[in-house]
């Protein structure tokens, strides 16, 4: 049945710890039965004939021949056809939520699927859930991602939960957890948009937890990475510095910053920020993040 | 006479570049999905077939499949490695390495051919670092070559378009840069505020200053300001160019109070250019403001 633009698109459910280890445990057991009778049908093909002289010899190889693609092409076709969803979701993420939410719902009802292909699913999820402001779940999500062997395609995702859960775990007030989660960023490898997004993060726990003069350390090279970020996450960083700085008692940093972020600040922010308010998401999924102007 | 250092590249000209461009076009993606599923079931048949009679032969043919899954595994990889290269080229751009990231993404034009959106960000990547080495005439190949090969409806071409405009007003071709200008207003004027608005704001004022319209500039100065917001720190070059628009009518006027308030009105949007970007930048970016390196000796108040 297809769904037509009139129709409510299905929402998920809250995320289920239970259900996710349940579809995480059958994707391997389907996965490593797949292998496992691949390799056994090849065994008996070179063993049997050795062992046997009679017609039953044939047999491991027509077995063979219908078995091991009866086994394969499902597992292969569905992860194919998630791996293909995948995409869409990052782009409708912020542009149709409830439209990024239905991907994930038909992507996590596809099965059998490779374990990877199941992880990135629920990756996208929690890119969702953080995009919602509903943190707790994201929180949840990634900590259970996190937990399980990231290995393959899903590798790559493990810098962008970590950058989601620590967001979370600020969001909430979580200091322990973004402290462990920024450790961690900080012996994975990232990319630059994820650099940026790791000191935006870093910078706003250094504020949290007080850590005032930790905030200003090589003030300098982190002037020079917060003006590639786009003006909002900009501005932000701007005025978690002058915040630190007038903290310090360095007033005329201070003043200098909060000059700066007023002229790179949209206005509505500026006046956030003027308030102390710093927790403005500056987590940029995957498919938004931005490009040199 | 000195050998080229092989380790130094330099900005192509409009030629070598077009040249470049023309040697490594896009080139349509080659699917082998639809091949690989009908060698699949070929081999699939025929194992079937021989298997009857020649079960070590069925094998090798059993085995076939997983060397076709091995092939696309590794093509699969190499497409990866290459986003991962073209992704490395945007960090460096972003980062200012502009001869580096030029180097590179010249290099990588011909490897990239058959991944098109990989082939138009490396031209991409071009465009932006020859515009900011102030390579103009090259820039403007690459944003022409983006322009052709972008569908009309995609995001990056309204964008491209508001570059190139740029890049023509800073190579002083004046006419072809106004036509664009004049083209653009409409579908400009739909646009929420945000980051191509901005960009187009700031080429309407190069083109105000360098056709000399300072006094409609500066009559709606704040307003402009207001619009370039979203350009962050570059819309520090937006500033530069409405002081020196305030510091010409200073210099032009014959009331000393109108001078006076002029002068005043350019120091104020010198003081948030330098705010942004320091001066030598904003002089290299934009000639004119060489001028406003030293305010106080050329408004003569």
């Amino acid at each position: 049945m297809s769904n037509t633009p009139t129709q409510p698109e299905p929402t998920l459910p809250p995320f289920d710890p239970a259900t996710f280890n349940r579809q995480i445990t059958r994707a391997a057991i389907v996965h490593r039965l797949a292998i496992g009778t691949t390799l056994a049908m090849l065994a008996a093909i070179l063993l049997v004939p050795a062992l046997l002289d009679t017609e039953a010899q044939r047999l491991p190889t027509l077995l063979a021949v219908f078995l091991v693609p009866a086994i394969w092409l499902p597992i292969t076709l569905t992860t194919q056809r998630v791996a293909r969803l995948l995409p869409q979701v990052g782009a409708t993420l912020t542009t149709d939520p409830e439209r990024a939410e239905h991907l994930i719902a038909n992507a996590l009802n596809s099965r059998p699927v490779m374990t990877w292909a199941r992880l990135l699913t629920y990756h996208r999820l929690a890119a969702l859930r953080h995009q919602q402001r509903r943190f707790d779940e994201t929180a949840s999500i990634c900590q259970h991602i996190l937990s399980q062997p990231l290995t393959g395609p899903a590798a790559a995702a493990k810098p962008s939960l970590l950058l989601i859960l620590t967001e979370a775990h600020l969001a909430l007030g979580n200091l322990v957890g973004a402290y462990h989660t920024l450790s961690e960023l900080h012996r994975t490898r990232l990319g630059l948009a994820g650099a940026m997004q790791r000191l935006a993060l870093q910078t706003r726990y250094a504020l949290k937890a007080g850590a005032y003069e930790h905030a200003l350390d090589h003030g300098r090279q982190k002037m020079q990475l917060a003006e590639l970020m786009p003006p909002p996450q900009c501005g932000v960083m701007h005025a978690m510095l002058a915040e630190a700085a007038k903290q310090t008692g360095r007033g005329k940093l201070a003043a200098w910053l909060w000059e700066r972020a007023q002229l790179i600040s949209p206005p509505h922010l500026f006046d956030q920020l003027k308030q102390g308010t710093f927790n403005i998401e500056v987590v940029q999924h995957e498919d938004t993040a931005h490009e040199p102007a | 006479m000195n050998a080229p250092n092989p380790n130094q590249f330099d900005a192509p000209s409009a030629d070598r570049l077009a040249r470049h461009l023309a040697d490594h076009p896009p080139e349509p993606v080659r699917s082998v999905r639809g091949w690989v599923l009908f060698a699949m079931a070929g081999g699939l048949v025929l194992a079937m077939l021989l298997s009857a009679v020649l079960p070590a032969l069925s094998l090798l043919l059993l085995l076939a499949p997983l060397g076709l899954m091995g092939f696309l595994a590794k093509r699969a990889q190499q497409t990866r490695e290459l986003h991962q290269r073209v992704g490395r080229v945007w960090e460096l751009a972003m980062l200012r390495e502009h001869r580096e990231a030029l180097r590179r993404a010249w290099t990588l034009l011909p490897q990239v051919k058959h991944h098109p959106d990989l082939h138009l960000r490396c031209v991409a990547v071009m465009g932006h670092t020859l515009d900011d080495l102030a390579q103009y005439s090259s820039a403007m190949v690459a944003f022409d070559h983006l322009l052709e090969h972008l569908p009309a409806n995609h995001p990056m071409a309204l964008q491209t378009r508001v570059q190139r405009a740029n890049a023509a007003l800073c190579d002083d071709q004046l006419a072809d840069a106004d036509d664009t200008l004049r083209k653009l207003r409409g579908s400009i004027e739909q646009l929420p505020p945000g980051p191509i608005p901005a960009s187009y704001q700031l080429a309407k004022l190069v083109q105000d200053v360098r056709t000399g319209h300072f006094a409609e500039a500066a009559q709606h100065a704040d307003d402009t300001a207001t619009k370039l917001q979203p350009l962050g720190v570059h819309a520090g070059y937006g500033y530069g160019l409405l002081a020196y628009c305030h510091h010409q009518l200073a210099l032009r006027s014959d009331d000393p109070a109108t001078a006076a308030k002029q002068k005043q009105d350019a120091e104020k949007h010198w003081h948030n250019a330098t705010l942004l970007i320091p001066p030598a930048a904003l002089a290299h970016r934009y000639r004119e403001l060489a001028a406003m390196l030293t305010p106080h000796n050329n408004t003569g108040q």
